[in-house]
């Protein structure tokens, strides 16, 4: 007997005997016991094994299928203010902006602009980046790390702040466009954040880079 | 006399069943998470806008997406601005040079001034078409499956005009010749 017929005669076996014995069981108990000891000896291994192999090849096909509906995806990228957390202050004749740049992340020295009552201010202090040297930009300095920029500033009672700064993932392999952030200041206002994020127009954000 | 012990056997039967079963569902909700986390925030169908719009060439006259309908068709948004889309598009040069002949055709789609485009356009000696988008689209984008508006994206799209793949981040050469292979 090949093995398959083997197989499907064990399992034809099985089956009527259970069948037996559930009727069985009621009215006789004594010899009930002795089949089911067969099947279990059977059952023992043959179900389990079946049902083992059965489920890990389940199991490997819809890993497989996961797999294939990820070909090498590189990470999801976090939104700009999750990568880039901002807060402003002003202090006496200063604006102070602090950047908590996220791990993996960073920020490019010469993208910053600034604004106070939409008026540029050319004099920016950033700290010394790190250098980089990008294939396609050559040196660069870039922030890797948390970081603050200040602005002095005439103004001495209350301003609206504007911010521009672009910034990339190095772990998501992308780059977050130019970004504009408004905060709105009173003198020795410390920590705030920025203003209604979402009513911020691309359009305008984009002015200073991108405008065709 | 214990009823017990022709139990035992039953037992660790089911016990395998359930850890088959269960093994078999966490598999399942991996599948289904994993394909939830790539499609998230995408409306389906949203890519119809991007298949009936036109866009600026570099020579000024509008160009639509329809142009190139029946190709395999890959659209990379890019910016001069980017260096991860800076870094990838040689590789797309010579995906178009190697596969263009099996249908496939790249359109790059650059958010950004025209005079650098020009510029990187040249340098680069892009052999496919490169279009002009305004920043808006950028927004758009958003729910075609790059939730956060970030670049590079790329959607690569079959000649029956299905989303096969939307990539956030870059798409290598090694992906592109599977599609063809």
């Amino acid at each position: 007997m090949s093995p398959a017929n083997n197989f499907v005669t064990q399992t034809k076996t099985v089956v009527q005997s259970a069948t037996k014995v559930s009727f069985s069981n009621a009215l006789k108990p004594t010899r009930s016991m002795t089949v089911t000891r067969q099947i279990s000896a059977l059952g023992d291994r043959l179900p389990q094994r079946l049902v083992a192999v059965l489920s890990g090849l389940a199991s490997v096909i819809a890993l497989s299928s996961a797999m294939a509906a990820t070909p090498s995806a590189p990470p999801a990228p976090l939104s700009v203010d999750a990568a880039f957390p901002v807060v402003a202050a002003f202090e006496s004749g200063k604006f102070v902006v602090n950047f908590d740049v996220l791990p993996g992340h960073y920020l490019y020295k010469d993208r910053f602009e600034v604004q106070a009552n939409g008026r540029a201010i050319a004099k920016i202090s950033l700290p010394a980046g790190k250098i980089k040297v990008d294939p396609n930009f050559g040196r660069v300095e870039v922030y890797e790390q948390p970081m603050s920029l200040s602005a002095a500033t005439a103004l001495t009672d209350s301003a609206e702040l504007t911010l521009v700064f672009q910034g990339c993932s190095a772990a998501a392999g992308v780059c977050y466009p130019p970004t504009k952030r408004t905060f709105t200041l009173a003198a020795g206002a410390k920590d705030v954040r920025a203003k209604e994020l979402a009513a911020v127009s691309l359009k305008n954000q984009f002015k200073p880079m991108v405008s065709q | 006399m214990s009823s017990d012990a022709p139990l035992k056997p039953v037992s660790a039967g089911k016990r395998a069943l359930l850890l088959g079963a269960a093994g078999f569902g966490a598999s399942v909700a991996g599948a289904y998470g994993g394909y939830w986390w790539l499609t998230r925030g995408t409306v389906a169908g949203d890519e119809a806008k991007l298949l009936n719009a036109s866009f600026e060439g570099l020579d000024g006259k509008q160009q639509p997406i329809s142009t190139w309908k029946g190709k395999t068709l890959i659209v990379n948004f890019w910016a001069t601005w980017c260096g991860p889309c800076r870094e990838e598009m040689p590789e797309f040069v010579k995906a178009q040079t190697d596969f263009s002949a099996k249908g496939l055709q790249f359109v790059g789609v650059a958010i950004d001034r025209r005079a650098p485009v020009e510029k990187f356009a040249k340098d680069l000696a892009i052999n496919y078409p490169v279009l002009l988008a305004d920043v808006s689209w950028l927004e758009g984008l958003k729910t075609m499956g790059n939730p956060q508006g970030v670049l590079p994206f790329t959607m690569v799209i079959s000649p029956k005009s299905n989303v096969m793949l939307r990539r956030v981040g870059k798409l290598k050469y090694s992906e592109i010749a599977a599609i063809f292979a």
